[in-house]
Order: C-alpha cells, then sequence, then structure tokens
C-alpha cells in the first residue's frame, strides 16, 4: 500500500538541492588544482603498477626455474647408490625413496635414468615412474617418463620386468618397451655406466647372502610368468666363494636350488638349518622359500613358523612375513593375511614390501565395501593386474 | 548551450531522457562547456542520491572522472545520461565505502561524527529527521529508486534506462523500497516514543 503523503514528506525532508553560493567556483577550484597534478600522480601510479608486475615475475619465474626446486642434476649426472649407479639425463627428477641393505626403491618423476644394479647382491631393485613399476635383480637398463606421463624401458643387459595398467612386461637384453627411439645413444656414457659398482655394505646389518630378491612374487597368487621373471633373474646371480665349510655346504645347496634340483636342494638346506650359527638362518629361509614355490602352503607356514621362533629378528624377517602373508594367501585363510598384513603395515609402513600387504587389505577392504580405506591403501600400491582389480570393485571418486 | 535546468533559477532535475536541449557532437564538447552547463544538474543528482553535506566533494569526484573519461564519449548518448550514471556509480561507492567504514568504527567502538549533524547542529524539523534516517537505513539502490521515483517523478522506464537494469527490477527495488521505508519509519517512531 503506498502511502500518499510519501512524495510530500521525502521532498520536505530533502529540501531542495540546489548548489549553494559560491559551490561551483569553489568545486572549479579545487577541481582545477586535482586536475593539474592528474597527470603525475597517474604516472607515478604507473610506475608503482610497473615496478609490482616485475617484482611478481621474478618472484614467479625466480621460483619456478630455481634449481633447488627442479632438483635436476645437471647433464650427465652420476649418482652413487649402494649397489647400483645412475646416470641422470639433463633436466631429470629422480626421487630415492629408499637405499638400505635391504633394497633401492627409486621414484622417476621425469627425464631419463639410466641404471647399471649390481648383480647378487640379494637387495631388491624397483622403479616407479608414474603408473609404470620396474623390478630389476641385477643388470643395465634405462628407463625414460616424459611429462606427458608416457614410460619407455630400455634393457641393455639382464631381465627386467615391468608392470604398468595394461599388464606385465618381461624385457631381456636388447628389448625396448614400447618399441621407440633407443634410451642408449652414447656409447661414452654406456661405457661409464658399465664400469664395475663396488657395492657399499650395510651399515645397520650385513647383507643377506641370498641371491634371492626381497619380495619377488606377488601377495595374492602370483603370475607364472612373474615366478619365471624371478627364476631367470636369480640364475643369472654368480655363485659366492666361501672357505667356511657351513657356507660351501650353503654354495651347494643354492646351486642345487638353481639348477632345477628342489628336493635336493630341500634336504640339503634342512641339514643345514639344523645346525647351529647363521648359516642355519640362511638354510632355514631357503626352506620356506622352496615351500612357497613349490605351492604347499601349510609346509611354507610350519617354515615361517620355525623361523619366527628362532630368528625373531632374523635378517630375513621381513621376507618372511611376504612370504606368510603368500602362503596365508595361497590357503585362502582371509583372516590370517589380514592379521599379517596389519601386524607388518603397523611397524614397517615405509618397507619396500610395504605395498603386497596393502594390496592384500584394499582387496579385503573393497571385499566388506569399505571403498574408501581400500583406496587409500591402493594409493601406495604399484600398477599391476590385482590392483586393477580391485579397482573394478572399488573405481576411484 | 545550455540545460533547462542549467539555466533556470530553480533547476528540476529532468530525468536525462528528457527530450530537453543539451550538448551533443563529442567534437564541440570541452571539459569547462560541459562544467558550466552541467554543474548545477550533477549537484542536484548527487545530493538527491546521498544528501547535501557531502554534494560538492562527490560533484569534484564526478568532474574527475568526467575529465577523464571524456575522450570516451561518443556522443550517442545524451551528455545529462552519461553524467547521470557517472553521478550514480561514483555516488553508489561513496555510500558503499561510507558504510564499511562506519561498521569498521562500530566494530572498533569509534566514535563517528556525522557531517550532516556537524552541518545542522539544531536539527531539521522532527519528521525530516525521521524521513533521512529513515532513508539512510535504505540501501543505495533502493532509496535512488525511490527518491528519482516518487521526489522526482521519474518513471519507472526512466530510472531503469538511466542506471542501465530491467524495469521490472526498478518495479522490485521501488517495492522493497517503500515497504523498507515504512517500517523503518514506524521502528524509528517507536523509539522516539519511548
Amino acid at each position: 500500500m503506498t502511502d500518499p503523503e510519501l512524495p510530500k514528506r521525502l521532498s520536505l525532508a530533502l529540501g531542495d538541492p540546489v548548489a549553494p553560493y559560491g559551490a561551483k567556483e569553489r568545486v572549479q577550484r579545487a577541481l582545477a588544482a586535482r586536475l593539474a597534478t592528474a597527470s603525475e600522480r597517474h604516472a607515478r601510479r604507473r610506475i608503482w603498477l610497473v615496478a609490482f608486475a616485475a617484482a611478481a615475475l621474478g618472484v614467479f619465474f625466480g621460483l619456478r626455474f630455481a634449481p633447488s626446486a627442479r632438483g635436476g642434476p645437471t647433464k650427465g649426472s652420476l649418482l652413487s647408490l649402494r649397489a647400483a649407479r645412475a646416470v641422470l639425463r639433463p633436466d631429470t627428477e629422480l626421487v630415492v625413496v629408499r637405499d638400505d641393505a635391504r633394497g633401492t626403491s627409486l621414484r622417476l618423476v621425469v627425464g631419463t635414468v639410466l641404471l647399471h644394479v649390481q648383480k647378487g647382491t640379494g637387495r631388491s631393485f624397483e622403479v616407479v615412474a608414474g603408473s609404470t613399476h620396474v623390478a630389476v635383480v641385477g643388470t643395465v637398463f634405462g628407463v625414460a617418463h616424459g611429462a606427458d606421463g608416457n614410460t619407455a624401458v630400455e634393457v641393455v643387459e639382464g631381465v627386467v620386468k615391468v608392470t604398468d595398467p595394461n599388464g606385465e612386461h618381461r624385457l631381456v637384453a636388447g628389448e625396448r618397451w614400447p618399441a621407440r627411439a633407443p634410451l642408449f645413444g652414447d656409447a661414452a656414457e654406456l661405457a661409464a655406466l658399465r664400469e664395475p659398482i663396488a657395492v657399499q655394505p650395510a651399515d645397520d646389518e650385513p647383507p643377506p647372502p641370498s641371491a634371492e630378491p626381497a619380495g619377488p612374487t606377488n601377495p595374492v597368487p602370483a603370475s607364472p610368468s612373474a615366478e619365471k621373471s624371478a627364476a631367470a633373474s636369480a640364475v643369472s646371480a654368480p655363485p659366492r666363494p666361501t672357505a667356511d665349510p657351513d657356507q660351501a655346504d650353503y654354495a651347494r645347496a643354492r646351486a642345487r636350488e638353481r639348477s632345477g634340483d628342489q628336493a635336493g636342494a630341500l634336504a640339503a638346506y634342512e641339514t643345514l638349518a639344523a645346525r647351529p650359527g647363521g648359516i642355519a638362518e640362511d638354510a632355514l629361509f631357503g626352506v620356506l622359500r622352496i615351500r612357497a614355490r613349490s605351492g604347499e602352503p601349510n609346509a611354507a607356514l610350519q617354515a615361517v613358523a620355525q623361523y619366527r621362533s628362532r630368528f625373531p629378528a632374523g635378517r630375513y624377517a621381513r621376507d618372511v612375513d611376504v612370504q606368510a602373508l603368500n602362503a596365508d594367501a595361497k590357503k585362502g585363510d582371509d583372516p590370517a593375511s589380514l592379521r599379517e598384513c596389519e601386524a607388518f603395515l603397523a611397524q614397517f609402513s615405509d618397507d619396500p614390501r610395504a605395498w603386497r600387504f596393502r594390496l592384500v587389505r584394499a582387496a579385503a577392504r573393497a571385499q566388506s565395501g569399505d571403498c574408501r580405506a581400500a583406496l587409500a591403501d591402493l594409493a601406495y600400491v604399484p600398477a599391476t593386474e590385482d590392483r586393477q582389480a580391485v579397482l573394478t570393485r572399488c573405481p576411484k571418486p | 548551450m545550455s540545460l533547462a535546468s542549467a539555466t533556470s533559477k530553480t533547476p528540476s532535475m529532468v530525468s536525462p531522457l528528457t527530450d530537453t536541449p543539451s550538448l551533443t557532437g563529442s567534437a564541440k564538447l570541452s571539459f569547462d562547456a560541459i562544467y558550466a552547463a552541467e554543474f548545477d544538474y550533477v549537484y542536484r543528482v548527487v545530493s538527491r542520491l546521498v544528501g547535501s553535506s557531502e554534494a560538492e566533494d562527490l560533484v569534484q569526484e564526478v568532474f574527475v572522472v568526467v575529465h577523464r573519461r571524456l575522450p570516451e564519449f561518443r556522443g550517442e548518448a545524451r551528455i545529462t545520461t552519461w553524467l547521470f550514471q557517472i553521478a550514480y556509480r561514483v555516488a553508489g561507492a561513496h555510500v558503499r565505502r561510507e558504510r564499511f567504514r562506519r561498521r569498521l568504527s562500530l566494530l572498533f567502538g569509534l566514535e563517528l561524527k556525522s557531517r550532516e549533524a556537524a552541518q545542522h547542529p539544531s536539527g531539521p524539523s522532527a519528521d525530516g529527521e525521521l524521513v533521512n534516517a529513515a532513508l539512510g537505513r535504505l540501501s543505495f539502490e533502493k532509496r535512488s529508486a525511490l527518491v528519482l521515483h516518487e521526489v522526482e517523478g521519474w518513471t519507472c522506464e526512466e530510472i531503469a534506462e538511466s542506471i542501465g537494469i530491467p524495469v521490472g527490477t526498478v518495479h522490485t527495488r521501488l517495492h522493497h523500497a517503500r515497504r523498507d521505508f515504512a517500517r523503518h519509519c514506524a521502528s524509528l517512531n517507536r523509539g522516539h516514543a519511548q
């Protein structure tokens, strides 16, 4: 409802806004003074703006191209690891996730890295580049990871297992994946890379005498190709010269195992495991390894229990955990598998083998419908078929 | 060339769209000519939109903008339309800035001296004081629509075209302005009675 008195009230209250006497001249004088200095003020403002823009650009490009921010070494940078040597091409960004007595884990963010990994050290060696996971025992190979997310691997010597979202590929010497321009073009670079590596002894514990990688098998039933790959790599490891009779017996047992005489190797390991001394630990782990490989989960679990009771803080303790997980998974004993996972991850969540436990736990969580927790675990798992299988159950949001 | 509003002794703030003689042709326009011809018009617009106490300062601001923007004026619209739009923006920015300043002062417990009170120490009439207080509580947009329509007699179409908003929006603003104005008046009346 409109108030009929409203215009009148408003007019009376506001009055007639006539400019007071002299207002026009006053404003004109003030205006003249302001306009006289306007150009100067505008010029000063423009200078400040230009200075500010230059400073902002300087800060932006300074941060972007600062050497520390890139972290990339210069051309031909040589990186020495415990049992490997790496040549990093220009603009390469490589993160050493882990490099200790148990193994080495590298993450290639971008660029090309050529690697020479010492054979027969018993350490695991892996390179993760984007969604591609490269596992190796001892070889000369190169990995390139472009800014576009594409990864390429070339093997000069030895065997490499490449796992990407599309599956696993086993590359032998001279093979490239995917087939494209070679990574090793510089002969001098390759020669420098191939120079013998002096393996640094572990500070905290002696390196295990076994040439078996820390965890070559998957926690879920391993694919035959993976086992074959691991076996092929293990064959290439040379026997270690020794003067100790126990060590000599152990070396003979290892040779039998490598030659395929699993029964003979098992008997030799069991004899050695009964002896006192440090060799018993190696032998017992040999027993466990053969039991696990021959598809006897119950026998493998017995060996696990024996090892754990005799060597609770043994050199193979973490590998035994992996074997226990494998055996439980093979038996289909999900509660036992999950117990192994929880126990391992509670203590060794940053161990290079931890992703295997996370994968099993993720599968269990996905099965129970807890996709959020499953995806959190999968974030640490390299791209494998098993990971993909869990992802199909729990697609990323 | 001069405006009716400029030559008249008691200038009325005609709508900038009303067909009255005006400065036309940007080539012929000079800042001094515009100032001489349109000062009263701009003063009236500004004092209607924000009150006469701050009109002189704001008129100066308006002409600073006019001086800066004059080369961009192509003469396609009436000079009064252009001046009104500048004055409306300058006044709106001033009102919003003052409100923000007042809120900050309230927040930090500072006392602000009102220029209106300083200019009228004895105070205006009781109803005038009430109306001004109620108008002061309206938003700039509502107050403008109400004053232009009720006091200056502009049609909704003229207001819409001058400000550059749809006619429906003007109707809505007017409706809300009348309702809020009545409510503020009632509440201020109750306050005085107590």
